[in-house]
């Protein structure tokens, strides 16, 4: 309560600071009115404003439609025919703090069953606000990917604290807070050494501090009510900042990446009775079922796992199996990846409503990923929703954020296209009125060095795997090549047959006889200037080999 | 309680009357065993006798009598030759928990001359325990790095080291590994490369000092009992038992002993059944087991262990079967059991556990069957050995006559009817 | 049609392939037939049939006619109860929170691991329930779950037997010694503080009883702080929990005894107890039962002095007795590990399946529902070719609540239930355990992470 009306304190402040010292470092602005024309504004999902306008006014959207008057003294936007949006909103991240060092040095404790909350992870009052940076590249970065708007969890284990929600403005500290001790962020995040250092631990530990909680608030008010002649109460902050999410008057956002954690928070809840918010969930396609049941909201992540490669390029270890498990495993894989990618579609079909979470995914595959899941399903209406009006639903700032209306935030996407075509571009982001522009870099066309190196010489080669090593003598007349395998242990040659250049790769067979032993075996090298590595296949398996030249230097 | 018990408990209290504190002993002579069916592994079953002389099979026949020998009147019971386990510790560890009592692993990566057969104590708890189960004979091996040691067979009485040697060696190597060592293994799948890597590398240096010491110690050179632990392996006097059980390590493994030219054993061999054609192409012989062990993938089907010896045994390799155990060594005709449920067959496990290990060590002149001439290896017993409710009455080896007691039935007969029972 | 489509109805078939292998049938109605129906408490009958409907043995008998059900032809085959292991580690998550002698408040229900290939490989051992314990890390380590090997079902919460009384792990000896005494430098490092942690835990929860009756009958204003190792402690002591205790040597589990006695406590399962066998007698008397290892010794010095012959020295002192496994390698041949009271004693066909059957089901408090094949209690079975206590016996079938959770012939690769499509493939392990040393302890698992994190 005592930061917060410090805050105010400051707030209150800071017009008259200005007045007194004019930072002449700093640019005056000319006018604090924005003017955009001529664009086409998606104001809010399923909405669309072919060729209208936006007056935006000391940060706030004034004036959003069709035909308004251009202002003569205002900032004149040059972003014809572009798209507007509102800016996105972060559901929760940890944007603008840092990361701790985890695995460092941690305090010694005597008694590792009952250590101190703050070593436990058992921080619920911790604020993420006092975390927060405002310098922290964090900031510009979710901006320029669209952002306007964090809500942050502070960083910890598995009671890291109270959640904050602020403008990617980029402005001072005291100028970005939107609203503090938004929500409680929890997850099943286990403490090293100490207790809990399970997963059933940080379980049992939560259900304790929540009862604990309950039957602190009877106390509480039996003694507000009559303190005389009753013990006075006194109870640790871990279980005074639980006190309002017993009573329903905060948010549980809990961290759930698999179907198995999103059973087992349900579970928790259901036990509890808390208002839960699913948070970061990852795996969400086996549980549709149950968060509909449930109806929980929910926090997607957008980590999707890798699409699984083709036949291509097989992995060494693939060798390890038979072609039939090769093969059910492949369908497996492309099964759960399909699982995966159309997730949402289903999530969206089932009729929850969904918001994305950037505890783990990372915000620079936003776009990249949103494309794959709209190829699988996935309406943009419903991906522009879980960025923006269902978070703003969630955090309780609909009214100010989360569509391009007038009376909102003056908070704006800019883009050359449709926002989740693949070849938009961010032109320009507005937060709280502050405008932000990028440059649009033309992509490069790789130009493919297609010089094509002179291999012939003297090479020695080691498959490690094998215990093999020797030399490799490459000679050429115009495109034919001749390869000649010295062999270091006995100094015996042989020649390669069928040797084949294609761009600075060399293939080639050989025939190894010794012993009465006989093994064909094919040869595959990949020249970088002097060195080579490549690839030995046999009857047994692949095994690398590499090289490097010896002769002439 | 059962009638049966009231006797049971009777002869306990008559035998602890009778002889007191007296520890049975192993008897030597000349045994006759009479009316039995001798399942002789090599020739067949036999119904008729079997004479033990001087500590090794006489006389296998119809009708035998022996002046000097005692007679056994085997009616209805079965002979076997002694099981032999491919791959233990017995002996070399007493308590695995208590590492001042485990000498199976010596410290460094190149430890080939660490010989087994000097820490093998004649006296471990865990040997009686073995040898009631039908188990006469194991190999016991070092464990560890890259080369941990020399392991021996023995037989498994006797009170010296040389006493139980049963006049074979083999040096061991792990070939490094590309699988994790354990679930508790944390390196990431490059890490594990890495390391693979870098062991062959040491593979290759130590091999390479050892084929020149090999070649100069012909004409005279300076001792290296690190090197030469290795001559008979370098020379193809005696195999080398390589420890190696993903598939790709084998092949690899297979492609690095071509090359070498030398002989060589797989041991372990869980993925035998993914390479059995090629294991049976380069004719190496496996000792593979334990059969009683998980999957060693999540989605290897949940018998692997239990075919994987049928599987490679199909394919043409020679087979045998160990526990690679330490105090339950005891298991091998159960391990043996399984692999002949899921597909070995009973015929073919039994050889599993007799005569193909016996002629891997080289030592199937005198072991591994009922023959003979052969070492008195054998015991009797009431019926299928493999299967868990059949008791062994008789174990003679080397022709001793060995009690069927152990701690375990020492214990069984101190506790059945404890003297003094419940308090008051 | 589109390359997309068709790979698409592809996947769809394959994902139904895979669902249909794992849950055939869900409404829990079969009917074997023909089986050498092993029922445990009421003989062997050849040529019976079994019929289970909504997952409740509904009939046993000759010639039983039912139209249109899902119907097995055991013909030559033995049909006898699920085993039951009244000690695993499987379909878990968590195995110890070793970070405090006293643990009790911890519960391993809530980290139950549904996709656990280990229930499917002991389905494929005839297992139908098991025992989730806590590890032995702590004196009292945390309460443990029994589950149901529903094998498909991916909620944690649908494994669970609902209605199974609650447990919890008690543990003496060397594992709670080290893990404390030895490694953290804290009490118990003997098992004389062994027996204090136990009478100062019971006092905890006593102290409570009183508190919270205090409280309620005015004599105090306010309920005491609510704390659950404490209510986990005065649930114990007013018998709502069955105790399972890890123990090796007589004298602490003479030591136990006497505690227990003291604070009125009844219900106690010793766990694998191999010195169970010297104060038999005592335990017999005092109505504790004993799960024990069919042979496992020497793995450690409290277990030196050891003998395979426990379980039927026990059982024949009159100790209820069962054999586990403690092991995802033991699990899958359970019938064989009883077997082994055969050769290690003379216990009959039926008692030695008793030690895996209506004898864990009893020190689970579960044997009015499952243990034996009799009207009305759950469809859990087995069917063997050969002996169930055969070394030649090959478990066929595996049915749960009347669902078959395995089938020989419809075993497949990869049985798993969810595939990472960021793996590249599933890894190969060197040794996974097949005995108690190197990692084989189960019961320890995760305890090396919390002491190796100390160094």
């Amino acid at each position: 309560m005592k930061k917060l009306s410090l805050q105010f304190l400051v707030l209150f402040l800071s017009p008259m600071l200005c007045f007194a010292q004019v930072d002449y470092d700093k640019i005056q602005k000319a006018t604090d009115k924005v003017f955009i024309k001529d664009v086409i504004i998606h104001d809010k999902p399923g909405s669309t404003i072919e060729y209208g306008a936006i007056l935006i006014e000391g940060g706030i959207i004034k004036q959003v439609g069709k035909r308004i008057a251009e202002p003569n003294d205002a900032l004149i936007l040059t972003a014809d025919s572009l798209h507007v949006y509102p800016a996105f909103i972060d559901a929760l991240s940890h944007s603008g703090i840092k990361k701790e060092e985890e695995d460092g040095e941690r305090p010694k404790v005597k008694f590792p069953g009952s250590p101190p909350d703050d070593v436990a992870g058992i921080t619920p009052g911790k604020s993420a606000f006092d975390a927060i940076s405002a310098e922290s590249s964090d900031i510009s970065s979710m901006r320029e990917l669209g952002f306007g708007i964090a809500h942050v969890a502070p960083r910890g284990r598995m009671l890291p604290g109270q959640t904050a929600i602020i403008s990617l403005s980029g402005k001072s500290k005291d100028e970005i807070l939107l609203n503090e001790n938004v929500a409680n962020y929890s997850q099943l995040k286990t403490s090293p050494r100490v207790f809990p250092s399970t997963m059933i631990g940080v379980l049992t530990k939560f259900k304790e501090l929540y009862k604990q909680a309950e039957g602190a608030n009877i106390h509480l008010t039996k003694y507000k009510a009559s303190p005389v002649g009753m013990k006075r109460p006194s109870y640790s902050d871990a279980i005074t900042a639980m006190i309002p999410v017993t009573k329903k008057q905060q948010k549980v956002f809990f961290k759930a990446e698999s179907a198995k954690d999103v059973h087992r928070i349900l579970a928790l809840k259901k036990e509890l009775g808390f208002d839960l918010v699913l948070t970061d969930v990852k795996q969400v396609y086996p549980v549709i079922d149950h968060i509909k049941s449930a109806n929980v909201p929910v926090m997607v992540s957008l980590d999707l796992p890798k699409k699984p490669e083709d036949d291509k390029d097989k992995k060494d270890d693939e060798e390890d199996l038979t072609s039939e498990e090769m093969k059910q495993l492949k369908e497996r894989k492309a099964k759960a990846y399909n699982d995966y990618v159309g997730q949402l579609a289903l999530l969206d079909k089932a009729g929850v409503s969904f918001g994305f979470s950037w505890i783990n995914a990372k915000p620079k595959k936003m776009k990249e990923n949103i494309q794959t899941l709209i190829e699988n399903g996935l309406s943009e209406d419903t991906a522009l929703k879980g960025l923006t009006t269902v978070p703003a639903q969630l955090l309780g700032i609909s009214n100010i954020a989360g569509t391009a209306e007038s009376g909102k935030l003056g908070n704006l996407i800019i883009s050359t296209a449709p926002i989740f075509e693949k070849d938009s571009k961010i032109k320009f982001m507005i937060v709280d009125g502050e405008i932000f522009e990028y440059e649009i870099k033309e992509k490069k066309k790789k130009s493919d060095n297609g010089e094509e190196i002179d291999i012939a010489g003297t090479y020695t080669y080691e498959i490690s795997q094998f215990g093999a090593s020797g030399t490799f003598r490459i000679s050429a007349e115009d495109d034919d090549y001749k390869v000649i395998m010295v062999d270091g242990d006995d100094g015996s040659e042989l020649e390669g047959q069928n040797v084949t250049r294609e761009g600075n790769s060399l293939g080639f067979d050989l025939k190894i006889e010794e012993d009465g032993f006989s093994m064909d075996v094919s040869v595959n090298l990949d020249f970088d200037e002097e060195d080579f590595e490549g690839n030995v296949n046999s009857d047994f398996g692949a095994a690398p080999i590499e090289g490097s030249k010896v002769d002439p230097k | 309680m059962r009638k049966i018990n009231w006797i049971i408990a009777c002869c306990i209290l008559m035998s602890s009357h009778l002889f007191g504190q007296q520890v049975q002993k192993s008897t030597y002579g000349d045994v006759l065993l009479k009316n039995a069916t001798i399942v002789t592994v090599t020739n067949g079953t036999i119904e008729g006798d079997l004479l033990i002389k001087d500590g090794v099979i006489a006389e296998v026949g119809s009708s035998l009598s022996a002046n000097d020998a005692t007679e056994i009147d085997c009616s209805g019971k079965f002979i076997y030759p002694g099981f032999i386990d491919g791959g233990t510790q017995l002996g070399l560890i007493e308590i695995s928990s208590v590492s001042l009592t485990r000498d199976s692993d010596e410290l460094g990566d190149y430890t080939p001359h660490m010989q087994a057969l000097t820490a093998v104590n004649p006296n471990a708890v865990a040997i009686p325990v073995t040898r009631v189960n039908g188990v006469t004979t194991v190999f016991s091996k070092p464990t560890g790095d890259l080369f941990p040691g020399t392991g021996a067979v023995i037989d498994l009485h006797g009170y010296t080291p040389d006493q139980m040697y049963a006049g074979s060696k083999a040096v061991l190597m792990n070939y490094p590994s590309t699988g994790k060592r354990g679930r508790w293994d944390r390196r990431s799948e490059e890490d594990i490369k890495k390391d693979s890597e870098k062991a062959l590398k040491k593979l290759k240096d130590f091999w390479a000092q050892a084929e020149i010491y090999a070649k100069i110690n012909q004409t005279g050179g300076e001792y290296n009992p690190q090197l030469a632990a290795m001559v008979p392996v370098m020379k193809g006097d005696s195999p080398l038992m390589i420890e190696v059980n993903k598939k790709t390590d084998i092949l690899n493994a297979l492609a690095w002993v071509n090359k070498k030219g030398i002989k060589a054993v797989f041991t372990g061999v869980a993925e035998g059944w993914r390479v059995a054609d090629s294991l049976a192409k380069y004719n190496i012989p496996v000792i593979t087991g334990p059969v009683l062990r998980v999957p060693s993938r999540t989605s290897d089907k949940y018998d692997v262990s239990y075919t994987n010896p049928a599987k490679m045994l199909e394919a043409g390799v020679k087979v045998a079967i160990r526990t690679d155990e330490t105090e339950n060594v005891r298991n091998l005709p159960f391990n043996a059991g399984f692999a002949a449920a899921y597909g070995m067959g009973v015929e073919e496990a039994l050889k599993a556990i007799t005569i193909v290990p016996a002629e891997i060590f080289g030592i199937a002149d005198k072991y591994g069957s009922i023959e003979k001439g052969k070492v008195a290896n054998l015991f009797v017993c009431d019926g299928d050995p493999f299967e868990t409710k059949t008791q062994i009455q008789h174990l003679f080896i080397r022709g001793w006559n060995v009690p069927m007691e152990s701690r375990h039935t020492l214990l069984y007969d101190e506790f059945l009817e404890r003297d003094p029972g419940i308090k008051e | 049609m589109n390359i997309m489509v068709m790979k698409n109805i592809y996947l769809l078939f394959i994902s139904l392939f895979i669902s249909s292998v794992l849950s055939a049938q869900n409404d829990g109605d079969v009917l074997i037939k023909n089986g050498t129906v092993i029922t445990i408490t009421d003989g062997v009958k050849e040529n019976t049939d079994v019929l289970i409907r909504n997952g409740k043995i509904e009939q046993i008998g000759e010639g039983i006619e039912v139209g249109d059900i899902k119907t097995i032809d055991a013909e030559g085959l033995f049909v006898m109860p699920g085993i039951i292991d009244a000690h695993s580690h499987i379909a878990l998550d968590v195995v110890n929170e070793a970070t405090n002698p006293v643990t009790a408040e911890v519960f391993v229900g809530d980290g139950l691991d549904p996709y656990d290939v280990g229930i499917y490989r002991a389905l494929a051992g005839g297992v139908t329930i098991s025992h989730a314990m806590h590890g032995s890390a702590n004196a009292i380590g945390g309460q443990c779950e029994t589950i149901k090997h529903r094998y498909g079902e991916i909620d944690p919460e649908a494994i669970r037997m609902d209605g199974a009384p609650r447990t919890i792990k008690f543990a003496l000896g060397e594992n709670p010694m080290r893990v404390h005494g030895e490694r953290s430098n804290i009490a118990p490092a003997t098992r004389m503080g062994m027996e204090q942690i136990f009478r100062n835990a019971f006092e905890e929860g006593k102290a409570y009883i009183k508190a919270k009756k205090d409280f309620a009958s005015g004599n105090a204003e306010l309920a005491p702080l609510y704390n659950t190792r404490s209510e986990v402690m005065a649930d114990i002591l007013k018998g709502d929990i069955i105790i399972h205790c890890h123990s090796y040597r007589a004298d602490e589990i003479y030591m136990l005894l006497k505690v227990l006695e003291d604070y009125g406590v009844k219900r106690i399962c010793f766990q694998h107890v191999n010195e169970g066998f010297k104060v038999a007698p005592e335990l017999a008397a005092y109505g504790a039962h004993a799960s024990v290892f069919s042979d496992w010794w020497a793995y450690k010095f409290e277990v030196y002095y050891s003998t395979a012959y426990n379980a039927a020295i026990l059982a024949e002192n009159g100790v209820v007795t069962s054999i586990n496994s403690d092991s995802g390698e033991l699990i899958r041949h359970l019938y064989h590990e009883a077997a082994k009271t055969q050769r290690y004693g003379s216990l009959s066909d039926n008692e030695a399946l008793k030690l895996i059957t209506l004898n864990p089901a009893i020190q689970l408090g579960i044997e009015d529902r499952v243990g034996s094949l009799e009207k009305g209690k759950d469809g859990d079975i087995a069917i063997f070719k050969n002996h169930p206590l055969s070394i030649y016996a090959i478990p066929q079938m595996t049915i749960v609540d009347g669902v078959v959770r395995f089938d020989i012939n419809e075993d497949n690769y990869d049985m798993r239930l969810d595939v990472d499509p960021d793996e590249t493939i599933p890894t190969f392990f060197e040794t996974e355990s097949h005995s108690h040393h190197g990692e084989g302890d189960r019961c320890m698992q995760d305890v090396y992470e919390f002491l190796n994190h100390k160094h």
